[in-house]
């Protein structure tokens, strides 16, 4: 079973609400600059020499068409990343609306034993997909 | 209902009472770990819950559990020294089971570790810098001398690329070592992610400990290459070092870890492959950034 708990940190506890947001805000502060200054990255090394795309080929792509606001392009270049960028866009979201509201309850997500079994099939599922996807769409 | 166990600021997971009790019995729980369940305003230490009265009072005074009764063996710790460092250095590369059968790794304390490390790494890679510089070249002439058909296009990209200025060298390894541990740390965070994956229950703390002594390790005896000359025997002995790096640094990460070598490599060659292109893709674009803002 996987579900949301509204809990008080214990002592000690990373404050991921702070670290998460501050990640996400930079790496997006830093992203449309780098794009804006027409920045682009070398390219993949196993791309060049195998001819197959690895499972972040297409990620500056994605982000450079996330700072031009197209999300349907940059859906289709990395889907994996495009995820995790939404996520991390949610959790600033929901970042901030816990710091305005002063909450002392965060959000964690709960993951049973028998949930976690399936996790890293499923896991590997989801990354065969999406590379399918990339030889398909990037090559 | 399930009770949420945390104990030295990182969480345990979620348990049922059974568990709990089971948990207690066997030594997997201490009495002063912090449990908390919904409908509760603060994490309270299992010794105070009602629930466990009756269990904690049954427990016998021998099931204490182990990492309270050892002494700290790793020589990093006992005192943060220079000749402790290459003690540690050492038992890394010979006795890594021994040497870090208990210790806090707290990664605070292994900050200066580092940075001692990156001294030692400023120099050789600045001389292999001066003597190394035209790597590219160097490579492509390799290239050639295999199959230069199989590996024309690879010789045409590096071709390309334009030669790197040597002030950026320069500047590039002083960034590096201003920012060693912290790197180095980074890693740690993608084998914490794979070993989570995994389920196993080590800490961040010292998961980018054990990455950070191990890589020290590795990087202080293989960038003795950087000495060598000519360029081929320079390959030809970074090829040759490669596996005895990642045995070396396979072992001592378990050994810190208390997890099995093979899971290390498993997670570093499944976990670690996907994270390295995203990290080399995010070190290429802070690179780039650099060359647009120049």
């Amino acid at each position: 079973m996987i579900r949301f708990v509204r809990r008080p940190a214990f002592p000690g506890e990373k404050n991921y609400e702070l670290i998460g947001s501050l990640v996400f805000i930079g790496f997006s502060i830093f992203a449309f600059i780098f794009f804006q200054l027409g920045g682009t990255s070398p390219g993949c090394l196993f791309y060049k020499i195998t001819s197959i795309p690895c499972l972040g080929c297409g990620a500056t792509r994605c982000a450079r068409e996330l700072s031009y606001l197209d999300f349907w392009s940059a859906f289709k270049y990395n889907p994996g990343v495009f995820i995790i960028l939404a996520l991390g866009f949610i959790w600033t979201l929901y970042s901030a609306v816990f710091w305005i509201s002063g909450s002392s309850l965060r959000l964690r997500l709960v993951v049973s034993e028998s949930a976690r079994k399936f996790f890293i099939p499923a896991l590997f599922i989801v990354a065969l997909l999406q590379w399918l996807w990339q030889c398909y769409y990037l090559r | 209902m399930q009770i949420h166990v945390a104990r030295d600021s990182s969480s345990l997971g979620v348990f049922s009472v059974e568990e709990v009790v089971s948990g207690l019995k066997s030594g997997r729980f201490l009495m002063t770990d912090l449990a908390w369940r919904e409908g509760m305003s603060s994490w309270v230490m299992l010794a105070q819950w009602t629930e466990f009265a009756g269990v904690i009072s049954a427990i016998p005074p021998d099931v204490v559990p182990q990492s309270n009764n050892l002494s700290i063996t790793v020589p990093w710790e006992k005192s943060p020294s220079l000749g402790n460092y290459f003690e540690t250095i050492k038992g890394v590369l010979l006795t890594p089971y021994t040497t870090f059968a208990s210790g806090t790794f707290n990664f605070k304390n292994y900050i200066s570790f580092g940075y001692i490390t990156a001294l030692f790494l400023i120099p050789l890679s600045i001389f292999g810098q001066m003597y190394q510089a035209d790597v590219n070249q160097n490579l492509i002439e390799i290239l050639e001398s295999i199959n230069p058909s199989v590996f024309s296009k690879f010789i045409d990209s590096i071709n390309s690329q334009p030669p790197t200025p040597e002030f950026a060298a320069f500047c590039g390894i002083l960034c590096y070592a201003a920012f060693y541990p912290f790197f180095i740390a980074l890693f740690g965070v993608f084998l914490w992610l794979g070993l989570k994956l995994f389920r196993e229950s080590v800490t961040l703390d010292q998961t980018a400990v054990a990455v950070l002594i191990s890589t020290s390790a590795v990087n202080l005896c293989s960038s003795l290459i950087l000495l060598t000359a000519p360029f081929k025997i320079y390959f030809l002995l970074g090829l040759l070092s490669i596996i005895p790096s990642i045995i070396i640094s396979c072992r001592a990460t378990a050994a810190v870890l208390k997890v099995s070598p093979m899971k290390v490599f498993g997670v570093w060659f499944i976990c670690g492959f996907i994270c390295c292109c995203c990290s080399c893709a995010l070190v290429a674009l802070f690179g780039a950034l650099a060359g647009a803002a120049l």
